[in-house]
């Protein structure tokens, strides 16, 4: 009996210990793959920081095409206390999750929706950093105690489209979805991390676009061969389908009514805004960009949104001319002042 | 839904604390726990079409109950005094004509189920989802009523316990098609989950998550690139790489699927029947066919090759033509068209599609041919003065064996008939060898594979090469591994643990299991 019970006790040490083990190396992991923060924990650290300051009336939700504005110019201008949550490659879906989140925290009066019609063409949130993503900032605010380390995958990990799925598992595993696997990069984590841990910067100062990368700063060089090949490749992938089922993905759409329908219910009203593009992006629609237009500019009209097209305003190209561009959809870091200006002038004569 | 996933682990686990909590104060209800997660599983993942099931399990109760009956009935009134010979002859006769009656009966209606559901309703609308492992259980439920038919063991009395015997939820995602006989000791028996048991149970479902998800999965894409599209659009030598990876993929995917569900049968402590033996080692492909989903063989060979073969046509067929040729052929021949019948329904099986048929005769002309030749090979082979057991020539029937299989894909994973043989076309007319880098540069660039994924695979790959080498040669690896040092075998635990997750990385998850739809 008591070398059954002695047995019994040794094994329980044991699978303890082995658990104890799978933590720290998981741990390991989370430290060298993970990078120091995604967009979105960039820009929920710099929320945390706004909303400690005032409160946010305005918010602006979408893709990277959001990093056009500063929302404290925008603010200034239009006399709103606005923030801009738009992360690179936000889908519908976490553009409403970001909405929910802040309709949570602060009383909201307008969210300007900010994307351009490669939002419709597919279905992003099916890609593990963006489901990751997804959760960080529907997890927001986690806090520091472990609990909420718990909390957050097991959100995902239930989540009705994990729930069934390997996801569902890998979900308290982050570094899976949320990894960078390249071995300078990971030393690179690793040393910005523990510099982090002792210096006690925080980060989100800035925007969540890292628009001091050497890229992004650099001003009217346009298109490359590559994007113009891959202009060419698109340009005749849409010749060949219907619109607007072919172009408008059908999960993209029922997001993107799902957050007319929150804001409706919450009073808060909605603008949605197709950005403002290089004017040649207009040939990669052709004939087509007409009628996606009528259909989303009905589509907005039927639930009450403010609809506004960047692209098809003769004001907008003479304002924000294309050498402002560092691609074909994104605004150089120098001109992001000037983007802002025309979108606050813009807001202001739409405002209903 | 997949095994590796919260669902189903989540579901297993309330499941097996039930079970554990009942086996402590109720042991013998224990069965009612596993009938209940069983049920539970199915409704929760099929829903209404438990009705199938519900169906199947009431028909061979029934029928089974009224077979013993008549049985019974039957020796009694043989058994009466005052009976001549003849009358005792004709009591039996008449007993097995009612037998056979509602044997006939069962079987044609669980079999009109399966291939209504299966077969006739998809062609009609394309929305109809099939009830899941229809195909497992109902084999499962005839080799049940002929068993009890030809008196192999005793009926169960109990209308829930031959539910269970159908319905035993980790064998309904993939099989393995369980005998009753086999698998009904441990099914109703009391049971206590012990430390070696866990042990094992978690080793194997490891094993079998690393070969599922980081080969089968990272394969998947190529294979369905070079072999699944609407025409042939690769030359010969990336149509062959295809069909080799495909080959691969399969067995991963597969027996990869089989080692988690037993294990957690395991868990249960249910021992399912084993399903594969290391196939790809096999010297001949009717030896392959006894190494790869060895129930769905033994099934075959049991109700479908023996019933024929045993049959007075066919034996009056063997007689005639061992008469006139011999021996070797009389048996040759007849076998043959046995194993052409029985591939065939194989085939069928796999899918209502014609290619799925093809690949049925691909295999059983074949093996009919191998059998029929094998004299000449083996006088060809003492004129070579090749032993059986020579290593070399070992080596090149497996290889050999396993080319078969290989070629075999071509009508198994593409879209047709015609596709298949232009395949083959391609392969001996276009083989194409200085294209091979070009075109697979052209996936690589496609996106449909990264180095990533290759290495993860190809680690995968000769992970499982050397295990079955391993267990070949008779090893058993848990006991070896149970042997190393604790440090060192935490090691290679946490080693095969974060092998598995990093793959992830690289590899979606989540491609679905092969046969989860049968």
């Amino acid at each position: 009996m008591q070398h059954s019970n002695n047995l019994k006790k040794n094994r329980i040490i044991k699978v303890i210990i082995f658990l104890f083990g799978l933590l720290l190396i998981n741990d390991l992991f989370c430290i060298f793959m993970q990078p120091m923060e995604t967009a979105s924990e960039k820009m929920l650290t710099r929320y945390s920081q706004r909303s400690c300051e005032s409160e946010i009336d305005t918010i602006i939700i979408g893709n990277s095409v959001t990093s056009m504005i500063d929302d404290k110019e925008f603010s200034n201008i239009t006399g709103t206390h606005a923030f801009n949550m738009g992360t690179p490659s936000q889908s519908f879906n976490m553009s409403r999750e970001a909405l929910m989140m802040a309709a949570r925290q602060n009383e909201l009066k307008r969210v300007i929706l900010m994307t351009g019609y490669e939002s419709f063409e597919k279905d992003i949130d099916g890609i593990p950093e963006r489901a990751y993503e997804k959760v960080v900032i529907s997890s927001y605010p986690t806090g520091k105690r472990i609990i909420y380390r718990f909390l957050a995958p097991l959100k995902r990990a239930i989540s009705q489209e994990n729930f069934k799925q390997p996801a569902s598992i890998n979900a308290f595993f982050t570094w899976i979805d949320n990894c960078v696997d390249y071995f300078p990069t990971m030393w690179g984590n690793f040393v910005a991390k523990t510099k982090r841990l002792f210096s006690g910067h925080r980060l989100g100062e800035e925007i969540a676009f890292d628009l001091d990368r050497e890229i992004y700063k650099t001003v009217n060089e346009s298109r490359t061969e590559a994007d113009e090949c891959l202009l060419q490749e698109d340009i005749k992938r849409l010749n060949s389908l219907e619109l607007p089922k072919g172009i408008i993905d059908d999960n993209a759409l029922d997001n993107l009514d799902e957050i007319t329908v929150f804001c409706r219910n919450n009073g808060i009203q909605l603008y949605y805004i197709i950005s403002a593009h290089q004017a040649s992006h207009i040939e990669r629609y052709g004939k087509y960009y007409q009628d996606i237009n009528d259909y989303l500019s009905q589509f907005m009209s039927e639930r009450n949104v403010v609809y506004y097209n960047f692209e098809m305003d003769p004001f907008v190209h003479k304002k924000l001319p294309d050498n402002y561009f560092y691609d074909w959809e994104h605004i150089s870091k120098d001109h992001v002042r000037d983007a802002t200006k025309v979108t606050a002038e813009i807001f202001l004569k739409i405002t209903p | 839904m997949e095994i590796y996933s919260l669902a189903f682990l989540g579901y297993t686990i309330i499941c097996l604390i039930a079970h554990e909590i009942v086996g402590r104060y109720q042991p013998r209800y224990q069965w009612v726990v596993k009938l209940m997660a069983s049920l539970g599983f199915y409704v929760w993942i099929a829903k209404i079409r438990v009705v199938f099931l519900l169906i199947s399990a009431f028909t061979i109760w029934l029928g089974a109950g009224l077979l013993q009956k008549i049985t019974d009935k039957g020796k009694k009134a043989r058994k009466a005094e005052g009976l001549s010979k003849e009358d005792k002859k004709n009591i039996k006769q008449k007993t097995q004509n009612k037998k056979r009656i509602v044997m006939f009966f069962v079987i044609t209606l669980n079999l009109g189920i399966l291939t209504c559901v299966k077969y006739i309703l998809p062609s009609i609308s394309h929305t109809i989802v099939l009830p899941l492992g229809i195909s497992f259980y109902t084999f499962q439920a005839v080799a049940y009523i002929i068993d009890v038919y030809g008196e192999k063991y005793l009926p169960q009395g109990n209308y829930c316990k031959v539910l269970l015997y159908l319905s035993w939820f980790p064998q309904l995602i993939q099989g393995p098609i369980n005998r009753y006989d086999y698998i009904q000791k441990d099914l109703y028996k009391e049971t206590r989950l012990t430390w070696d048991m866990t042990k094992y149970a978690l080793l194997l479902f490891m094993f079998g998550a690393i070969k599922r998800y980081t080969v089968g999965d990272a394969l998947s894409p190529v294979v369905n690139d070079i072999l699944g599209g609407e025409w042939v659009a690769y030359p010969g030598s990336c149509l062959l790489f295809g069909a080799l990876l495909y080959a691969i993929e399969q067995y991963m995917n597969f027996s990869g699927g089989i080692d988690m569900v037993m294990a957690i049968s395991i868990l249960f402590g249910i021992q399912m029947a084993e399903n594969f033996r290391q196939p790809y080692f096999s010297r001949s492909l009717a030896e392959f066919w006894r190494r790869w989903h060895i129930t769905l063989g033994a099934w075959m060979r049991d109700y479908v090759f023996y019933p024929f073969a045993m049959s007075k046509m066919m034996q009056k067929l063997m007689q005639f033509i061992s008469n006139r040729f011999g021996k070797h052929w009389g048996r040759a021949v007849t076998g043959g068209i046995g194993n052409i019948l029985i591939f065939s329904i194989v085939g069928i099986w796999h899918g209502p599609q014609s290619h799925y048929l093809a690949w049925g005769l691909y295999n059983g002309v074949i093996i009919a041919l191998s059998d029929a030749c094998s004299p000449a090979f083996k006088r060809l082979k003492d004129l070579l003065k090749i032993r059986d057991d020579n290593k070399a020539f070992v080596l090149f029937q497996m290889l050999r064996t396993f080319m078969i299989v290989v070629f075999a894909g071509y009508f198994d994973i593409t879209r047709s008939v015609s596709i298949g043989i232009q395949c083959f076309q391609v392969t001996f007319a276009g083989f194409g060898a200085g294209d091979f880098a070009h075109h697979i540069g052209k996936m690589y660039e496609r996106g449909l594979f990264s180095k990533k994924t290759m290495c993860i695979a190809l680690i995968g790959i000769l992970g499982t090469l050397v295990c079955s080498i391993l267990k070949e040669k008779g090893v058993k690896l848990e006991d070896t591994l149970y042997r190393i040092k604790t440090p060192f075998r935490w090691a290679f635990y946490y080693c095969m643990i974060f092998f598995f997750l990093y793959s992830f990385t690289a590899i979606g998850g989540g491609a679905g299991f092969m046969y989860a739809a049968f």
